[in-house]
């Protein structure tokens, strides 16, 4: 159900002479995993995203794209034209404006895609109230979306997408308003979906991707510079000193693998 | 009595086009009246205190401005009867008249807006719109530009506080107000039609297309059919086209 | 150089926000304010510069309480930024909107300091470019070079590394680390310990209307309750750092 994602040879410009937003870019994401794309901003995470939600075929056109996209069983050359929903689940990196704008409550928020989609009646229900108590937003089912916080609003967002139940799940940022106790919510909400649901984030820092993804793939100026496992990054962490907030953790991961640590802890960092 | 939205827009609309075609005292008149209106009419009442604080505080604006316009004019202009003032300026009564007579149909015309974008909320008037067969686009598109004016007196408000917070004092007296107002109203559109790129890509994102119908809450099922009331205003309206058009011809 | 003495405040619908606050902080320290979302913190920088009145009680700053000032005249005392670079910015070039704050406040050579401000966010080539050119990086790093140019002895920034990738980060980090030199008392609201922990003198924790912590933050480290008890967790890699016989919390710079 959930599809797996290869990308062969993608290259993306804006337009013609435009700087390649994606140059020569191949990868293949397994279906059911979670995968977190890493790397500074500028480096083509967000255009990367979007063009698997199908955004950039449909409204930019006058890219040039090259390559391929498979989708589960759906191939595109080069790239899809036309928005992906619901098949394809978008969080924008703004949760505020990801918001239609338009809507008195946030319970009417949540059913804003099932009303596009056709969906009404038990089913609706059903669905919203799912998507509040994943997200626990159930007493926030009637606040106004402007009253919401940067925290409740991130929350309010990603429910906003699940409610329309897509296999993949493509997300930008999903933790940066959120505080420890918000991004454990998250860490939950997405272990939740594994297997079921093929997730792929981009992140500026790394702990959240540490907690929950299984691959790693570390971007910049349009490429790919790094793709592994959990361990594997851990292990290249110094290769990314100026991409990545990763000084603490390249200090310890150094000193980790010459000393002998308690048990109980050495699961935290299996190196 | 109660009035549906579509009673109400054609009233409106009604308005608007009677302050072209009537003379400044009787729009003086009709100003009254629809203040009076907002105050002891219940369909024209705002419907939540946010509206209510923002057109008690735009109709008094609105008249200090016209005052403002009126003895501007008068003391520029220079015919008819004029009226010798200290200092060697002088008060013409044409140019009183000229200030008036715009100032005043500027009163009405934003008063009859004030009154029905106050008591008419929002998804209301979405609604019946869509109702009367209105496209689900232009729909979406009026309640994404309602919404942004909704936010601008608050994001107004936000910018006022770090410029505060940077030390000027935009809130000092009215003239520092309305110079500062004035610098940010660009930059507060430009970041609006921003956003409004990236809105437009998430509601395409949650899968809003032409053929889909917005929903709205209530169990109101909104009257598209043309009652009395709106015939009446309609055709009212009707004849003030009529009336403008050929006055402009006779003259 | 900043005082709060028994402050009280709650919102116009009732939701306490403070209760008989009271703390001190001195001259050239840099302050971590941490807490649970919706415990204030927001709210304590805007009572910084009167933007917000406590109900009960007075907050000092600089010697001037900020009952009897109004905010155009804390402002010389205190720059404060808020976390949505949208609600700040209103210049059309990066300079004018740099040279905003110290030509507001009077001070000699506003332009000089609007400029050096700005190298010091490395923005001084994109001067003369409209701030909404800019990424949404940079025109968090402008908000917080326009504070800068204010050249006030205290600064408060609201989640400044939100928005920023790595190397923004860095350029943060190294203004800092000059702000820090020159005696600033800086105050950052953040949840991002780990980027903010190496570099802070003491840290406070606000949860449930009050100050749960104000210490150095390897007291903090030596007693986690004050943070459970916030829902605030201490970064996974300064958790994990003694397991290696290394300090929790690195020195800057390391």
């Amino acid at each position: 159900m959930a599809p797996s994602v290869s990308i062969r040879s993608l290259h993306y410009q804006y337009f013609d002479g435009a700087p390649f937003a994606l140059k020569d870019l191949s990868v293949h994401i397994a279906s059911g995993s979670c995968t977190a794309l890493l790397g500074p901003s500028g480096a083509g995470k967000t255009t990367l995203l979007q063009i698997l939600s199908g955004i950039i075929g449909a409204q930019f056109t006058t890219g040039k794209a090259s390559g391929s996209v498979l989708i589960g069983d759906d191939e595109f050359r080069p790239i899809p034209q036309k928005v992906l929903f619901p098949s394809v689940g978008y969080l924008m990196q703004d949760a505020s404006v990801q918001l239609s704008g338009i809507k008195e409550t946030v319970e009417e928020e949540l059913a804003f895609a099932l009303d596009n989609m056709g969906i009404d009646g038990y089913e609706r229900r059903e669905r919203v109230s799912q998507a509040l108590s994943r997200l626990d937003l159930g007493r926030l089912a009637n606040r106004r979306p402007h009253q919401l916080s940067g925290g409740e609003l991130q929350r309010t967002a990603l429910a906003s997408i699940l409610v329309a139940r897509p296999s993949l799940l493509v997300l930008d940022e999903p933790v940066n308003a959120l505080d420890s106790l918000g991004q454990q919510r998250m860490v939950n909400v997405l272990r939740s979906l594994k297997s079921s649901t093929t997730v792929l984030f981009a992140d500026s820092g790394i702990e959240f991707a540490l907690a929950v993804a299984d691959t790693f793939l570390v971007m910049q100026g349009g490429s790919i510079l790094f793709s592994g496992t959990r361990n594997q990054f851990l292990n290249s962490l110094d290769s990314f000193y100026d991409l990545l907030p990763v000084n603490q953790w390249s200090e310890l991961v150094r000193k980790w693998g010459k000393t002998t640590v308690h048990p109980r802890v050495a699961g935290l960092l299996p190196l | 009595m109660r009035f549906d939205v579509g009673e109400k827009l054609s009233l409106t609309l009604f308005l608007l086009l009677l302050s072209i075609v009537l003379p400044w005292h009787l729009n003086g008149v009709l100003f009254l009246l629809l203040v009076l209106f907002r105050y002891a009419f219940r369909p024209f009442r705002p419907v939540s205190d946010a509206s209510r604080r923002r057109s008690s505080a735009l109709a008094s604006y609105l008249t200090i401005v016209v005052l403002l316009m009126t003895i501007v004019n008068g003391l520029l202009i220079k015919e008819g009867t004029l009226w010798p003032l200290p200092g060697g300026f002088t008060m013409s009564s044409e140019g009183v008249t000229f200030g008036l007579r715009t100032g005043m149909r500027l009163l009405v015309i934003a008063m009859s807006l004030l009154l029905f974008f106050g008591s008419t909320p929002i998804p209301r008037l979405a609604q019946f719109l869509q109702s009367v067969g209105w496209p689900v686009q232009m729909v979406m598109t009026l309640l994404l530009t309602l919404h942004f004016i909704d936010t601008v007196p608050d994001r107004v408000s936000l910018i006022f506080t770090a410029q505060e917070a940077r030390g000027a004092p935009v809130r000092a007296n009215i003239l520092a107000r309305t110079k500062a107002f004035f610098l940010i109203l660009s930059p507060l559109l430009l970041s609006g039609i921003v956003e409004s790129i990236d809105r437009s890509m998430a509601l395409e994102l949650r899968g809003f297309h032409g053929g889909a119908k917005l929903s709205f809450r209530g169990d109101e099922t909104s009257r598209g059919r043309m009652t009395m009331v709106s015939m009446l205003f309609l055709i009212l309206s009707i004849l003030c086209i009529v009336w403008i058009i050929l006055r402009w011809l006779l003259q | 150089m900043i005082q709060f003495d028994n402050i009280s405040f709650r919102y116009a619908h009732d939701i306490e926000v403070f209760r008989d606050l009271r703390l001190g902080i001195e001259a050239g320290e840099q302050i971590l304010i941490v807490g649970p979302s919706g415990a204030g913190k927001s709210t304590f920088l805007k009572l910084l510069n009167g933007i917000v009145r406590p109900d009960s009680g007075d907050v000092m700053v600089g010697g001037l309480s900020t009952r009897k000032h109004p905010t155009s005249r804390l402002a010389a005392e205190v720059s404060v930024t808020f976390q949505n670079p949208a609600h700040q910015i209103f210049a059309s070039t990066v300079l004018q909107e740099a040279e905003f704050a110290p030509k507001s406040l009077q001070r000699k050579n506003p332009r000089e300091r609007a400029q050096e401000a700005l190298r010091l966010f490395k923005l001084n080539e994109q001067a003369k470019s409209h701030p909404y050119d800019l990424s949404l990086a940079h025109r968090k790093l402008l908000t917080l070079a326009s504070a800068v140019a204010a050249d006030t002895p205290a600064l408060a920034f609201d989640e400044p590394s939100v928005n920023l990738s790595r190397p923004e980060q860095l350029i943060l980090l190294e203004a800092f680390e000059v702000l820090k030199k020159s005696g600033k008392t800086i105050l950052i609201v953040s949840h991002d310990l780990e980027l903010f922990l190496p570099i802070c003198t003491r840290v406070l924790i606000l949860d449930d209307g009050k100050a749960t912590f104000f210490d150095a933050p390897e007291a903090l480290v030596r007693n986690q309750n004050p943070l459970r008890h916030s829902g605030v967790r201490l970064p996974l890699v300064h958790r994990l750092r003694p397991y290696c016989g290394l300090s929790p919390i690195p020195h800057p710079g390391a």
